[in-house]
């Protein structure tokens, strides 16, 4: 389904540098952006969306080649807040396909990032265009 | 990152005085669980007070600083704020460990 252009507010739009000492940063901005929208109460939400998004880029997308950048775009539609990330990093498997539930009786180190972001969103599409990691990642607003 | 010890009768206490546990620390976080758990048997209470943020990276390290215990010790967490309760209620974390609301409530428990 596509987003509703014509209703979307569109909020902050940046570019950084794909560092994690560099994520809070971008996750502050981000968090101030909404600040006063209709999205401010998915404030929490989002921190935890967006930071193991870009974690997801940092680690995997540029894994062996430096570093390179992240663009975030975050806009405010009908009934969602959108956000989108974008690098220019090796492609990534679509998350789509990260499936279940972590069992915490494992005691695992890693693995629930992914299972974060699906968790908190109701909607997620990865697509690799050209040389671009695209993630659109749907966050419903609260129902009035 | 600072973690703060603090020795108790019921427990030793940890205070990290930290805003974030995440990605650029929870490496060095882990590293000074294992640094300051390595020197005292027993239970320790990590009091999360002023962490407002935690990711993956920084639960993994939470993990971890448990998993790097030895046998007669514990861990327990205290004063989970709003984005660190939900990260730890989602991947039900909060069923492995203890966790209290107030660190000083619990090492008020046993009196010098």
């Amino acid at each position: 389904m596509p987003p509703s252009r014509t209703e979307a507010s569109h909020l902050l739009a940046l570019c950084l540098p794909a560092l994690d000492v560099v994520t809070p940063h971008l996750l502050r901005r981000v968090d101030h952006a909404l600040d006063g929208t209709p999205a401010a109460s998915l404030r929490d939400d989002t921190q935890i969306v967006l930071a193991e998004a870009i974690n997801n880029v940092v680690e995997h997308a540029y894994t062996g080649s430096g570093f390179g950048a992240v663009a975030v775009s975050v806009s405010v539609l009908a009934t969602a807040l959108e956000i989108t990330l974008t690098d220019w990093g090796r492609p990534v498997p679509d998350l789509a396909l990260c499936e279940g539930r972590p069992d915490p009786t494992l005691l695992s180190e890693g693995g629930y990032g992914w299972f974060l972001i699906r968790s908190l969103t109701s909607e997620t599409q990865h697509v690799r265009v050209g040389a671009e990691n695209r993630l659109l990642m749907r966050i419903d607003l609260p129902m009035a | 990152m600072e973690l703060i010890a603090e020795h108790h009768p019921a427990a030793t206490l940890i205070r990290v005085n930290a805003s974030r546990i995440d990605a650029p620390n929870a490496l060095q976080f882990k590293e000074e669980m294992r640094t300051l758990t390595g020197r005292q048997d027993g239970r320790f209470i990590l009091d999360l007070q002023k962490v407002d943020f935690i990711d993956s990276s920084g639960l993994g390290a939470v993990v971890a600083a448990m998993k790097q215990l030895r046998p007669g010790q514990s861990l327990e967490l205290a004063a989970l704020q709003p984005i660190v309760d939900k990260v730890f209620r989602l991947t039900r974390m909060d069923s492995i460990f203890a966790i209290h609301d107030d660190a000083d409530q619990v090492i008020a428990t046993v009196k010098d």
